[in-house]
């Protein structure tokens, strides 16, 4: 009796114990997901890198290489294209001395623009029918872009010192030394202002001014992204063993229901991962020649034709991008050398509009149903409510993994029911 | 009561049951046992060790029921198991008692077809899991294993299909005219 007595206690001692430990997990679990939020991007982002290359990995383990080797050789391909991507990009990058003539070919040819359209190209002109309708709130706009792409004192005395030539770069071509002119003059300044005497002066003296260096922020991004190469190596070298963990924590009744859920949710993001890849490719390659066609340096067509393909990834705001590039592409550009006989520097902004919009035709008509397919097969509504709720709670990472995680939610949903269904749970 | 505390213990003994190497090298040990896998080399029955999923079962739990669809074939490791059936009356009819080494609900690596009996645990008992998913996934990666399996299936499902024959052939014609 009192053996027994001592047993029942135990039992309860037991299922206390148990308790306790699960709720202080569950609370310590929300609690460090909540303090770490910035890692969860870096750490899908790895987990997608895995996911994608695992047939990768089952294909060498096809060819007889071993799963050790095959990782060895997939993260060889992996540094090597990052170390390729990162040289094509910074030899497109352009150096300080093309930033600072860039930056003034922007100025000068939006307020040229400006002025073209709206009628105030003579001096004492007082602009056209556009410009009292609309002239005030372009100016805003225009005067928004201005803070951004205006050189400030210390750019300006750099452009002084590179007009000269300076670290083995030529001079500036005079065109854009006059463009320099005329934008001082447009911010009603005169190049004999004072800044602008300190400068030259500085420029005689071969002084550089001084610049906010950006490495402390470079190191904030790598302390977070560097979790990434690690995740993506944890979970290759897994090979299941995550899965067969948690697979233990379900119930025998649940067992075959779980695998046969996972399996499915599995195969649906596995098809929706492989068509948005290749839709992604699709669409960076159709920028390209689109780009190409409208009269770009095959260079900048193809570089804007790999943003396009990444940020297609991006719902609602991927074709901004190669938008935004393009148009601020035709604004500068001087010399346009397109197959189409009708295209010149004047028209090419509508080229890279026409462009845009056929290219999205094709992403919607073609690419979407036809190559990412059923997989995605969800109402629009449903997407777009899900999008701009994903990316007021989560920010850019909820914009950018919303569609994968409705896609798994409801996979998950359907099959979970179609299972407890035949299995008599429910 | 201790039924619901049996069936926690078995809940947590899965999430912290340590596996080992030992655990692996025995597992393999059963599967060689296992008449499906009886043509694979030790490296081949390693990599079916990797994929298999240990359960762990409560005297009077079931491994599955009959009627529903079935996903992964299961290979005793310890324990007793029961195979019952319903009779045209409702009552139960046991089919076959099965122990360590033996195997049950193969068809399951076929397709979801409904299982044609119920598994019973009769005492505590310890099972690989083999899912039919991982199988066709095998295909892929291990084409050469796959076909081992599914020519050793098909061969098994010939004999009890053989066997099931005749013993209709003795219950329509009778005892005598057995072949």
């Amino acid at each position: 009796m009192n053996n027994s007595g001592t047993n029942t206690q135990q039992k309860k001692l037991k299922r206390i114990v148990y308790l306790a430990t699960a709720l202080v997990t569950v609370a310590v679990g929300i609690y460090i997901f909540l303090m770490l939020r910035a890692l969860i991007l870096p750490f899908i982002i790895g987990s997608i890198a895995a996911y994608i290359c695992a047939p990768i990995l089952n294909f060498t383990k096809r060819r007889g290489i071993p799963r050790g080797m095959g990782i060895f050789i997939l993260l060889g391909i992996f540094f090597l294209a990052t170390a390729l991507f990162v040289t094509q990009i910074s030899n497109i990058l352009p150096d300080e001395r093309e930033q600072l003539i860039l930056k003034t070919r922007f100025y000068y040819k939006i307020h040229e623009k400006y002025r073209n359209i709206m009628g105030l190209d003579a001096p004492d002109a007082k602009g056209n029918i556009l410009y009292s309708v609309l002239g005030k709130d372009l100016k805003k706009a225009i005067k928004a872009i201005d803070k951004f792409v205006m050189l400030d004192n210390d750019e300006q005395a750099l452009f002084m010192i590179y007009s000269l030539g300076h670290k083995d770069k030529p001079p500036i071509p005079d065109k854009y030394y006059q463009y320099f002119q005329e934008n001082l003059k447009e911010r009603n300044k005169k190049l004999e202002d004072i800044v602008v005497k300190e400068n030259q002066e500085k420029a005689i003296k071969g002084e550089e001014p001084r610049k906010d260096s950006m490495l402390s922020s470079i190191l904030d991004v790598i302390y977070i992204w560097i979790l990434m190469p690690f995740v993506f190596l944890f979970l290759l070298i897994d090979d299941g063993e995550i899965k067969k963990y948690f697979i233990g924590m379900i119930p025998n009744k649940y067992f075959e229901v779980s695998l046969t859920v996972i399996d499915r949710v599995n195969h649906a993001i596995g098809n929706y991962m492989r068509g948005t890849l290749t839709a992604c490719g699709l669409v960076g390659l159709a920028f390209s020649l689109g780009f190409i066609l409208i009269g770009f340096e095959i260079k900048l067509a193809l570089t804007i034709g790999l943003i396009a393909g990444i940020t297609r990834a991006i719902p609602l705001y991927g074709p901004v991008f190669p938008l935004g590039i393009g148009l601020i592409y035709s604004l500068i550009a001087e010399d346009v050398n397109s197959i189409l006989p009708f295209m010149n520097a004047g028209n090419l902004f509508i080229g890279v509009i026409v462009c845009v919009v056929i290219v999205r035709v094709i992403d919607e008509a073609v690419f979407q149903p036809f190559v990412v397919g059923s997989a995605v097969n969800l109402h629009p509504l449903v997407v777009n409510v899900g999008l701009f709720g994903g990316s007021i709670l989560f920010g850019f990472a909820g914009l950018l993994l919303t569609i994968p995680l409705i896609v798994v939610i409801k996979e998950f949903t359907s099959t979970l029911f179609r299972q407890l269904k035949a299995y008599n749970i429910i | 009561m201790e039924d619901t505390d049996k069936k926690i213990n078995t809940f947590w003994g899965n999430i912290f049951s340590s596996r080992k190497d030992s655990d692996s090298d025995s597992d393999t040990d059963i599967l060689r046992k296992c008449l499906i896998f009886q043509k694979l080399s030790r490296r081949e029955l390693k990599k079916i060790a990797n994929i298999i999923y240990e359960r762990k079962y409560s005297a009077g739990e079931h491994l599955f029921e009959k009627g529903q669809p079935g996903a992964a074939m299961f290979i005793l490791k310890k324990g007793l198991i029961k195979v019952v059936a319903t009779d045209r009356d409702g009552g139960e009819m046991e089919l076959a008692d099965l122990q360590a080494e033996d195997f049950l609900g193969e068809l399951a690596l076929l397709d979801d077809s409904p299982r044609s009996a119920s598994a019973r645990a009769i005492e505590d008992t310890e099972a690989l899991a083999f899912f039919r998913e991982d199988l066709y996934r095998l295909l892929d990666t291990n084409p050469d294993i796959a076909s081992k399996i599914f020519k050793e299936l098909a061969i098994i499902i010939g004999q009890r299909l053989k066997a099931s024959n005749e013993q209709l052939l003795y219950i329509t014609v009778g005892k005598d005219k057995r072949p």
